[in-house]
């Protein structure tokens, strides 16, 4: 690593600790993974956590983290980087990839199995024992330092067939799987997030473990994590419970008016 | 209430209008026999009946096909409808319907109607044979206006059964209770039993939360493992007599309540809430605050308080405890999950569970499956419609004892919207290939076709992008050298466009599966039929330009044990000869019986690997079968399919020719997931606009 390949990267140093419960041993396996210079797969439910996971990894090893939201139009220049004009003249703009990977940082794509699966061939090389990223326009090919790291997340609750990860892809990387926390944990983490008490969180999650429940019933996708702590704020701010309760959970989850009407009802069982 | 009741008065003007747009319309003879309009005549009403119940019966058919001859033509087609389906349960009763339907259609209002004939159905199911008679005969007084604070268990059942899922991770199915035992609420582990009806407060909502309240208390005998005290208490039955059984009952209650109190305090606020409607006098105090209560403090308790003075209050919400089905639940849960409510373990033996993956079926013996309903075939039908056997082809189907092992056969659940439940296996359906008759095939209008397949090759061609490089792009993976050159003497000029200067890699993205259902009922006989093939024929010769799998299923039948689906070409096959020649044997067959098909071809669509997979449902009209197939009861069961097809992450589309598609199709699929055809001449290059709007 040269000194001129040194971003300004404080703003990618996350410096305050990020509010983050383990559930399980998943900073072991981290950092594990971290040391051993394996990339990470984090799998895991919409709002479970994943990103959060993340930040607190990037402030509990202090390394920048670069994060890419990955999407249909994600293309191999967008990690890469390309050429761009600059004052009459061509001028290499390094993409997320490429700046992680001079810097040492952590890189995040955040749901991979969004990008085309020919974008994340790209990531191949730097996922086995050669960690080495090749930069082709530039003719050159960047060895990664130890520092850096390749993590991503995908939902396997959203995989059809179009959205799954290449088997060359998946065993290139170790696991973390990332389910809801149990309900004491997640209360837990509602009440810290939101400053919510205690046992109104703890409704909040079982309100949460209901509509879980009720998947392949009505509803795509149970209340996250995310949804909840969302909902707790909006009771601390002093929202009535059940009207925080619908704006924040019911009427998010779902249009159809049949189910919006079973999870108001399951609201009233509980507030 | 006059003779012409309002829903009667609207099917008249229904009927009014209808006729009014066909005399405008120059409407055709299908169109009237589609039942839009016109009502049957009294011989045909008679040889209808006489088909239905048999020529050799002793009914004075001619009396009640004159009596129905006087009802407008919906009426007479919901009568039939339910003569079908009440014959299907106990061919006595429908006599006894139909002996009083054209009175009761003229007298009762449409919600009275459905709740009389739900509570007859649902009093057959029980086997209360002679109370679903009584009912049936004495329909006038449902005629009155019911009590507006009457909560009746049918109209909440789907309500608390899911509210009960969602709690116990395990469907309890609610069931009415017999009114004439003393104890009306009581549960078996596998099933909730409720007062048919509540009208104890004189508020509706108070009745509501009776309802709720006494379901919280049947699923807390679970929960709180209430049946771990079976035999302390028949030991206390024998020393005690009743009183120990009624003394333990209260003090369980009461144990329960704490339970309630502190996980669903929705639950316990409407509990006290009919504590102060009743003033009860509530005994807060009598498990001094104890937390993580067992059964056992409720057997100390009733220890303590049998024989004293001791009044505890009478709850009106209290379900009762019945030793012998405690025993019944004591077994259930050995292989039952553990709930929600609970710590959940998750040592259960799943294999003895019922294993369909569709906690919404309903596995109830009153309704007879078309399939075998032994256990060996519960556990083993792992998915619905997924499974076949390799028994030989061609075996003569009993409606009733249909064997399982048939080659190209598969049974699907259906939804009866009047019970608001699933009826499991209840639809065989069964693929079968047409005959071709001639691999020389005449193609009427061939010139016009060539004009349309032109349009439809040009519709395609703005779909295939053969270009891998897009340039003059603001953003893409190289700098476009020319445009920039451009750019730069534009910029000389002052031109401001000259950042459009990169060149994007524009690699095709189209990922498409297509599946057309094609509806080939009688009612598409003649010019719309031909329509329909020169259409699919079209559509499967461009196809193949743009690269999408496609396939083309049609589908037809006669009853649900007869439901069809006619393969014209799979996703597997390539357009060839003998596709066309299949899509040209396509010929009109019987019945629209739409749910089934749906949710046959979702599950050979939910096959194909794409990223978009489409369902393109082409049909004419309503779903429509022989049996109870009609009106809500067919519209609903569509609705369910079309949203198992959405949760197969499948997109439904459905294009019909029927005028009056936008009475039903909104409330099917919701807006923007189907069109209306009023020219089917344009079939053709609709299809292959609507295919492009569908796919980019």
């Amino acid at each position: 690593m040269t000194s001129e390949n040194i971003i300004e990267n404080s703003q990618y140093y996350i410096k305050d600790e990020p509010y983050y419960l383990p559930t399980a041993n998943e900073v072991d396996i981290f950092n594990t993974a971290l040391a051993e210079n394996i990339p990470v797969l984090l799998k895991g439910p919409t709002g479970c956590g994943k990103t959060r996971f993340m930040e607190y990894m990037s402030w509990y090893n202090k390394r920048p983290l670069i994060t890419v939201a990955c999407h249909d139009d994600l293309t191999t220049a967008d990690l890469v980087g390309r050429y761009l004009i600059q004052n009459d003249s061509t001028v290499w703009q390094d993409g997320p990839l490429t700046t992680a990977v001079r810097n040492g940082c952590i890189c995040y794509l955040d749901e991979i199995v969004e990008a085309r699966k020919d974008t994340t061939v790209v990531i191949h090389p730097l996922c086995d024992d050669r960690r080495m990223l090749p930069l082709e326009k530039l003719g050159q090919l960047l060895q990664a330092p130890p520092e850096f790291c390749l993590t991503m997340s995908y939902n396997p609750g959203y995989q059809s067939a179009v959205k799954d990860l290449k088997p060359s892809t998946r065993q290139r990387f170790i696991s973390i799987d990332f389910s809801y926390p149990n309900e004491d944990l997640e209360a837990q983490i509602v009440h810290n997030e939101a400053g919510l008490e205690f046992p109104t969180c703890e409704h909040l999650v079982k309100l949460a473990s209901m509509t879980r429940n009720l998947v392949g019933n009505g509803l795509e996708e149970g209340a996250s994590t995310r949804l909840l702590v969302h909902t707790a704020k909006l009771i601390k701010r002093g929202f009535e419970p059940k009207m925080a309760c619908r704006c924040a959970i019911a009427d998010v989850l779902t249009d159809d008016p049949e189910t919006v009407n079973l999870l108001h009802e399951m609201i009233e069982t509980l507030f | 209430m006059g003779f012409f009741s309002n829903w009667k008065k609207r099917f008249h003007q229904s009927q009014q209008s209808a006729l009014q747009r066909q005399s405008r319309e120059g409407g055709s003879l299908e169109s009237r026999q589609s039942g839009s309009t016109g009502g049957m005549s009294t011989n045909e009403l008679l040889i209808r009946l006489q088909l239905i119940v048999g020529q050799n019966s002793k009914l004075p058919l001619m009396e009640y096909s004159t009596k129905i001859a006087a009802l407008s033509h919906p009426l007479q087609l919901i009568i039939f409808s339910e003569l079908d389906e009440l014959i299907d349960l106990s061919y006595e009763h429908a006599c006894d319907f139909l002996a009083v339907s054209a009175s009761v259609l003229a007298e009762m209002e449409q919600d009275q109607y459905q709740r009389w004939l739900s509570d007859v159905k649902l009093l057959l199911a029980k086997g209360e044979d002679e109370r679903a008679k009584e009912r049936i005969a004495n329909f006038v007084l449902y005629t009155q206006d019911a009590d507006a604070n009457v909560v009746k268990l049918s109209d909440i059942t789907y309500t608390l059964e899911k509210l009960v899922y969602s709690l116990y991770n395990q469907e309890l199915p609610i069931f009415a209770s017999d009114d004439s035992n003393s104890i009306t609420t009581f549960t078996n582990g596998c099933e909730l039993f409720l007062p048919e009806s509540i009208s104890y407060f004189d508020d509706h909502d108070d009745n509501y939360r009776l309802y709720k309240a006494l379901t919280f208390h049947l699923l807390g005998q679970l929960t709180c493992s209430s049946w771990q005290s079976l035999d302390t208490l028949k030991q206390g039955i024998e020393k005690y007599g009743d009183e120990y059984l009624s003394v333990f009952a209260k003090v369980e209650s009461l144990r329960i309540n704490c339970q309630i109190k502190s996980e669903f305090p929705g639950i316990w606020r409407d509990i006290e809430l009919l504590h102060t409607k009743e003033d009860i006098k509530y005994p807060y105090d009598l498990f001094d605050g104890k937390e993580n209560l067992s059964v056992d403090d409720t057997l100390a308790l009733v220890g303590s308080l049998i024989g004293t003075d001791y009044q505890l209050p009478e709850l009106v919400y209290q379900s009762g405890f019945i030793p012998s089905l405690m025993g019944e639940i004591r077994e259930s849960q050995k292989i039952q999950r553990s709930p929600l409510i609970l710590n959940p373990t998750q040592d259960v033996d799943d294999s003895l569970l019922d294993t369909t993956g569709d906690p919404e079926t309903a596995d109830r013996g009153y309704l007879r499956p078309v399939a075998d309903s032994s256990t060996e075939h519960i556990l083993s039908n792992s998915q619905p419609g997924l499974w076949q056997d390799s028994a030989p082809n061609g075996e003569s189907i009993n409606e009733h004892t249909t064997k399982h092992h048939e080659k190209g056969i598969y049974y699907y659940k259906e939804w009866d919207t009047s019970l608001k439940k699933y009826r499991k296996d209840w639809c065989r359906v069964k693929e079968i290939v047409e005959d071709i008759s001639s691999d020389d095939i005449e193609i009427e209008n061939l010139e016009a076709l060539k004009h349309a397949e032109q349009r439809i090759r040009k519709t395609f061609d703005l779909l295939i992008n053969d270009q891998k490089f897009i340039r003059n792009q603001s953003d893409g993976d190289e700098i476009d050298i020319d445009a920039w050159v451009s750019a730069r003497s534009n910029k000389n000029k002052h031109a401001d466009d000259f950042q459009n200067v990169y060149i994007r890699n524009n690699t095709s993205t189209r990922d498409v599966a297509i599946m057309f259902a094609v509806d080939m009922s009688g009612s598409t006989h003649g010019w719309k039929n031909t329509m329909i093939k020169q259409s699919t024929w079209l559509l499967c010769k461009t196809l193949a330009r743009l690269g999408d799998q496609y396939a083309v299923y049609g589908f037809s039948g006669s009853g649900r044990s007869s439901c069809h689906i006619y393969p014209v070409k799979s996703f597997a096959e390539s357009y060839d000869k003998s596709v066309k020649a299949r899509i040209f044997s396509m010929k009109p067959h019987q019945y629209t019986r739409m749910g089934v098909a749906i949710r046959h071809l979702s599950m050979v669509l939910g096959k194909a690997t794409a990223k978009t997979r489409i369902l393109f449902v082409l049909t004419d009209g309503r779903p429509d079968d022989i049996d109870s197939y009609r009106g809500q009861y067919g519209i609903d069961d569509t609705r369910l399919a079309l949203n198992e097809a959405k949760a197969l992450s499948l997109k439904p589309f459905v294009l019909t020719f029927d005028k009056e598609g936008m009475d039903y199709l909104p409330y099917m699929l919701g807006s923007s997931h189907y069109q209306l055809i009023t020219d089917i001449s344009h079939l053709p290059i609709q299809i292959s606009t609507i295919y492009k709007q569908l796919t980019t």
